[in-house]
């Protein structure tokens, strides 16, 4: 297993334990609109840092709201999924 | 499994519990597009959720990685199937990229009311024989 896999999925995997995560977002997968529509999407139910650490990287730091920790599993990945939405419709257009 | 595709099964230490419902996929983005990745990810994510990164040392890598919603489905048949719809994006990629310009004329033709390659060819008289048909016989 590539280390890029390992810290991913020990990132997810904390994601359970009610922790926080950081997906680190590559912007030619994820183009910056799309993540910022995440965020807005987003922003009731968690916790959104974005920082950019160097060219076409950065980092979404993800942490959800304890009124919602039950659910935190399927919160992210609904946020996982809203960023690949987007970037396909971002791609078709 | 295609070439220029690595499979992970999650294992990760803790919790086990969930280690079942994960999966890590890394693809040779020289053979399959990103974009192939992005379209195949998308057609499952009404039973999974879907991550794609770069490999931090290899940039023409991507680890895409799956995580079972609440749906019914194995993590092993999720893979295999979107290992299928992968090669099949990029399969109507290339084909698009090689036949799209025919597909387009194809298509404008059906609905051009004139011919758009040889616009004289239905012009003038039949009786007068214009492109000399009778000639050739």
């Amino acid at each position: 297993m590539t280390e890029t896999a390992k810290k991913i999925l020990a990132q997810l995997s904390n994601v359970a334990n009610g922790a926080g995560v950081i997906l680190p977002l590559s912007l030619a997968v994820y183009p910056r609109s799309t993540i910022c529509a995440a965020i807005e999407a987003f922003s009731e139910s968690c916790e959104l840092q974005l920082d950019e650490y160097r060219d076409g990287h950065a980092l979404l730091g993800v942490r959800v709201k304890s009124l919602h920790t039950s659910d935190a599993h399927s919160i992210v990945g609904e946020l996982q999924n809203f960023l690949l939405r987007s970037a396909v419709e971002l791609n078709e257009t | 499994m295609p070439d220029g595709v690595t499979i992970t099964s999650a294992s990760v230490p803790d919790p086990a519990s969930i280690a079942e419902n994960r999966a890590a996929i890394e693809i040779d983005t020289t053979i399959y597009s990103l974009n192939a990745v992005l379209r195949a990810s998308y057609k499952f994510t009404d039973q999974a959720y879907f991550f794609i990164a770069h490999r931090e040392d290899a940039r023409d890598r991507v680890v895409v990685t799956l995580t079972l919603n609440n749906s019914a489905s194995s993590i092993r048949v999720l893979v295999g199937n979107f290992c299928n719809e992968l090669l099949d994006q990029q399969v109507r990629e290339s084909l698009a990229r090689e036949f799209g310009d025919i597909r387009t004329l194809i298509v404008a033709q059906a609905f051009s009311e004139g011919n758009l390659l040889d616009p004289k060819r239905d012009d003038g008289n039949c009786e007068e024989d214009p492109r000399a048909t009778l000639q050739r016989r």
